[in-house]
């Protein structure tokens, strides 16, 4: 089986200025979409809201995930099984919402639960119903207040009722005293997760979801800026090595090339994450750092059939050069990115949640790896090339031969 | 015969007799050597082609062998269903000699999920306490009693007490208090300006001012307690080379998540973190006779009165002593004296209730808010056979402020005292420059006096201090117990104290054992998708290369048994990430193949002979091939070096397939066209094209 005719080169760098346009549109299109509206990170940056329910009756983990799905009030979930030793069907269902309170309420709350008052009045604030802090979780729906001695629970619970727009979450201990030690309260604002508990109940039934969740938490992100800072500095760092070991075995013209590349490729991939409304998560780390080494990779072949086609026909023109190379490599590279594709594609159809953004990042990845090795990383070559002079050509061999004294 | 397949034959009789011996000797890894070193010896005797080529070959197999022994236990792992049932069974010999294999990642597998609670109360405390030493020693100054350089001595303390005294009701808050009203006007402007900054003067009494810490103070320190404690737990687990355990905090909670389902593993991680290691020193106060003016009447059966004779520090050169009485519970008899491990478990639960009981009794004591009761355990000895064994408790009664803290400690080392004897394993400490600077005055301005090492809340030893300790250093003894147990406490105590030590106690409150973060039915539907894809991969490189695609094909199915292997055999976590790199490195190994391919068939095309056509093919592919290797690579190399959590899994896996990928796909392929071209002598490359 052949895919292409020997001999016949195309001539790619024809087009290239529309490609080349093409590429810098694709490139500052995906940039701003990184800033505005920016990527959407999912729970693993973010954090959101986690609930943990005790299911009545025996519940698959992709059924969960369907019904939360389902209803379009929520992200994609993380459905984690919790294995118990009575073989209970309890989940951690975990969704990037989290409840907001806006300041206005915020401040009435404070208000209400007397933060900070003093004196001796005691018509509206009786001395041990005055709360020395109140915290606000990063929601807002949970709120830690402490006193100076353990107080009434019931009268807080009227305080907080009498707040408009309030409601408690159901539950038989809330508030609850948390510390007795430093008398530490927690009221439970009616929240996502509630609002996540109404949802499962609607798609799988009054009789699997019971009526208080085990748990309803704000949960802070997996990992944050650190980790995202991080990758990036090591994927920069990782550029800066290559770009020594290129400009070693090839010359200083080439190594540019490989890295625009890879940048645009990354950049590329992330700003499709951003258009498709997909979350960002660790996974789209691993993606990016797959696609930066398909494309040096692919890069690299063709600049290796480059430099081999400069050493044979030294009078040709670098335009010419890399239209021969990368005709020559085009089976390769159809080959290579064909497979590759394959393979990609049946993880896409067969893959859910995570899988199946891995694998749509894979997709357009391997487009682009493929194509910015033609049209960014060669023409860009070509242009150092046109800029520097290449050794050996006319051009530069009467330059140094100027030079020399005579 | 050749000489080489002479040689062949030598190889074959010494690693036969060679695994004979190991298999007597059980030394599995010999074992295993032997046996692959004659799989490469039979190899070489084979009458095909030149010596040269059956060597390599040989060595081929001898690493495919070898990488299917190292992951006999990994692929029963991999193929037991969720109920436990193994599909494939390994040999049990093999299963007891390889300890190591491929784990599942936390997000492929699952694991255990411990929430801790951060009790910052703690940490406050400890700021309360700084401030109201810093307090004394500004008063002490403003009484003439202290020259306002250095730290507090204890007739200082004692001078000062008698004019103002320091209260600390709550945790946030300090009660000055006058003996003489007039005094008041000791808290000048110049006063507060000094501590401003953190505390707010509230409302005071008569005689008295009191301070609280400022709300933004106390929400700060509340904050950095956790996240210091995030960060000594993630070292602790560092430490223990769990790289792929999470930690994450929850407002006041940290949640440590731990892939796999190692039971023993995630016993020691618990007892790991769990380790305070708060090292704190305090002075014993045998001045104030406190215990001793105790009703006798209230003291509970069971609970000793023991009289000692105590230091009282110097007076004028002289060493002056006093008798002092002190609490001390003794463990029941029946479970003294024994020394079994299961009595062992006995015995740790009643020298628990025993303390628990002392703790009990003290409470009824009023202790002073300055002062605390420390415990340490008794021992009891037996000269016949130079064992000491825990057989109780006792009291101290030690001054309430840690003169020096477990944050000035630069290093931490285990050894052991011989000197004795009886061997004596303890952990040697080094303070910082500060440190020993401070732990020089308080030694030096208390010779005389018992100075208590206190670790995670109990007395690890009270000495008497003989002399001025400068330098710097301190150890901590490991107290009783055999040998072997005194050396694994001293490691964990070593680690604990090197990771540093937690700013503030923290309190499991929730453990259990989770199922895999992707979700059982993603990862069961990735699989598919993963089948699929390498299936799809794999026929069309045959439908495309034929015969050539079949070797390609096996080259790739090796490069991931071999990569898999040398993932094993460090017991490296397989994540979502890693199976990326992974997925990389066989496009890599696939596209190494088709770039040999497409040579060969340019090659042909050009109408060279069928042998020059290989030579020249692989010749040409290879910078290509090989410049792409390096360029991933080192990109791994810099990604694992800097990366963390998931980059650093990919980056793993993605250095350990390309070697493999190399070796495969270049190597192993290449010994298949040499026996074509060479041995076979075909006429016709079957490279999927007719030329």
């Amino acid at each position: 089986m052949e895919f292409f005719k020997s001999h016949k080169v195309y001539d790619f760098m024809r087009m290239r200025k529309y490609w080349i346009f093409l590429s810098l549109a694709l490139t500052v299109v995906s940039i701003v979409l990184l800033y505005y509206p920016g990527p959407n990170y999912g729970t693993d940056f973010r954090g959101g809201t986690e609930i943990e329910v005790a299911f009545l009756k025996p519940v698959d983990g992709g059924k969960i995930r369907e019904a939360v799905t389902a209803s379009g009030q929520f992200s994609e979930p993380d459905v984690v099984q919790v294995q118990t030793k009575d073989e209970s069907s309890q989940f951690l269902i975990r969704v990037q919402e989290i409840s907001t309170v806006d300041n206005a309420t915020k401040e009435a709350l404070k208000k209400a639960l007397c933060l900070g008052v003093e004196g001796d009045d005691e018509t509206t604030c009786p001395k041990e119903l005055r709360a020395t802090e109140v915290k606000f979780s990063a929601g807002g729906d949970k709120l830690g207040v402490r006193y100076d001695s353990d107080p009434d629970l019931d009268k807080i619970k009227a305080q907080v009722l009498a707040v408009p727009n309030v409601k408690l979450r159901v539950s038989d201990k809330n508030p609850q005293i948390v510390n007795k030690r430093d008398h530490r309260v927690e009221i439970q604002l009616q929240s996502k997760g509630d609002q996540l508990m109404d949802v499962l109940r609607q798609e799988l039934g009054a009789d699997v979801v019971p009526d208080h969740a085990l748990r309803v938490e704000w949960v802070g992100p997996k990992a944050g800026k650190q980790l995202r800072d991080s990758a990036r500095n090591a994927v920069a760092l990782s550029i800066v090595f290559i770009m020594i070991y290129l400009a070693f075995r090839f010359d200083l013209r080439f190594a540019p090339g490989v890295v625009l590349a890879c940048t645009h490729d990354a950049v590329v991939v992330l700003g499709a994450f951003v258009v498709t409304h997909r979350e960002v998560t660790l996974s789209t780390i691993a993606v990016v750092l797959t696609i930066v080494g398909y494309s040096m990779n692919d890069t690299v072949v063709v600049y290796d059939r480059i430099r081999e086609n400069l050493g044979k026909h030294r009078g040709k023109s670098f335009g010419d050069i890399i239209n021969m190379s990368v005709s020559e490599t085009l089976s390769r590279t159809i080959l290579t990115s064909g497979a590759t594709m394959l393979s990609v594609l049946a993880f896409f159809i067969w893959g859910t949640g995570v899988i199946k953004d891995f694998a749509f990042g894979m997709v357009v990845g391997i487009v682009a790896g493929t194509y910015s090795s033609i049209y960014v990383a060669a023409p860009l070559t070509e242009w150092i090339d046109k800029r520097l002079g290449r050794p050996g050509s006319a051009k530069t061999v009467k330059k140094r031969l100027s030079a020399k004294p005579a | 015969m050749t000489s080489s397949q002479r040689n062949s034959l030598i190889v074959i009789a010494v690693s036969g007799a060679a695994g004979y011996a190991f298999y007597s000797a059980d030394n599995f890894w010999g074992l295993v050597l032997s046996g692959l070193a004659a799989i490469w010896a039979v190899v070489t005797a084979l009458p095909v082609m030149d010596s040269a080529w059956r060597i390599k070959v040989g060595f081929v197999v001898a690493v495919f062998f070898g990488s299917v022994v190292a992951l006999l236990p990994t692929f029963e792992d991999l193929s037991r269903t969720k109920d436990g049932h193994a599909r494939f069974h390994c040999p049990t010999y093999v299963r007891d000699n390889i300890t190591f294999g491929v784990v599942k990642g936390l997000d492929l597998q699952g694991g255990l999920r411990l929430v801790y609670t951060v009790e910052v109360e703690e940490a406050l405390r400890d700021k309360r306490d700084k401030f109201a030493d810093e307090m004394r020693q500004s008063l002490a100054t403003g009484y003439n009693i202290h020259t306002g350089e250095g730290l507090l001595k204890q007739p200082e303390l004692k001078l000062l007490d008698e004019k103002v005294h320091i209260y600390t009701p709550e945790s946030a808050v300090l009660r000055i208090k006058f003996k003489d009203p007039a005094d008041v006007k000791m808290i000048d402007d110049r006063f507060q300006q000094k501590f401003s900054q953190e505390l707010a003067r509230m409302k005071s009494g008569e005689g008295e001012v009191v301070f609280k810490l400022r709300a933004e103070v106390e929400t700060q320190t509340r904050e950095r307690a956790v996240t210091q404690a995030k960060d000594t737990v993630n070292r602790r687990v560092d430490e223990l080379g769990l790289r792929e355990a999470s930690v994450t905090t929850r407002d006041e909670d940290i949640i440590v998540e731990v892939p796999g389902s190692n039971r023993a593993q995630f016993e020691e991680i618990k007892e790991i973190i769990r380790k305070t290691a708060r090292l704190e020193f305090k002075m014993v106060d045998d001045e104030a006779d406190f215990f001793g003016k105790v009703d006798e009447k209230s003291v509970p059966e069971g609970i000793e009165i023991r009289i000692e004779n105590a230091p009282l520090g110097e007076d004028k050169g002289q060493k002056q002593n006093a008798r002092r009485q002190f609490f001390s519970i003794k463990i029941p008899a029946e479970v003294d004296g024994k020394s079994t491990k299961e009595d062992e478990v006995v015995r740790v639960k009643a020298m628990q209730a025993a303390l628990d009981k002392l703790k009990e009794f003290v409470k009824t004591l009023d202790v002073p808010d300055d002062h605390t009761v420390g415990y340490e355990k008794t021992e009891d000895y037996d000269p016949d056979t130079g064992h000491a064994t825990e057989d109780g408790w006792r009291t101290f009664y030690l001054r309430g402020r840690a003169d020096v803290t477990g944050e000035y400690i630069t290093d931490a080392q285990r050894s052991i005292d011989q000197r004795s004897g009886v061997p004596e394993v303890y952990v040697a400490i080094t303070f910082s420059p500060a440190g020993a600077d401070r732990f020089e005055q308080i030694t030096g301005d208390n010779i005389n006096r018992r100075f208590a090492i206190i670790l995670d809340d109990t007395i690890n030893s009270a000495p008497v201090i003989r002399s001025k300790i400068g330098g710097g250093r301190a150890s901590i003894t490991m107290g009783a117990g055999d040998p072997d147990q005194q050396l694994k406490s001293a490691e964990k105590l070593e680690m604990v104290l090197r990771s540093g030590a937690l700013p503030a106690p923290i309190q499991l409150s929730n453990e259990s054992i989770i199922g895999p973060t992707l979700g059982d039915d993603a990862i069961a539907k990735g699989a598919t998708g993963a089948a699929a894809g390498v299936g799809l991969v794999l026929m069309f490189m045959v439908l495309y290369y034929r015969g050539s695609g079949f070797v390609a094909d096996a080259a790739v199915l090796f490069n991931l048994l071999l990569q898999l292997a040398i993932l094993a055999s460090f017991s490296g976590t397989l994540t979502l990430p890693g199976i990326a790199g992974l997925a990389l490195t066989v496009g890599m190994a696939v596209d190494a193949n088709v770039l040999i391919n497409e040579r060969i068939r340019e090659e042909l095309r050009a109408g060279r002979s069928i042998r020059a056509a290989v030579e020249a093919g692989y010749d040409k592919a290879f910078t290509a091939i090989v410049d792409g290797h390096v360029t991933i690579f080192i990109s791994g190399l810099i990604l694992a070096q800097y990366g963390t959590g998931p980059v650093k899994g990919f980056a793993i896996t993605l250095i350990i397939g390309i070697v493999a990928s190399l070796f495969t796909s270049v190597f192993c392929t290449r010994l298949v066209f040499d026996y074509w071209v060479r041995g076979a002598k075909v006429k016709r490359l079957s490279v999927g094209a007719e030329f």
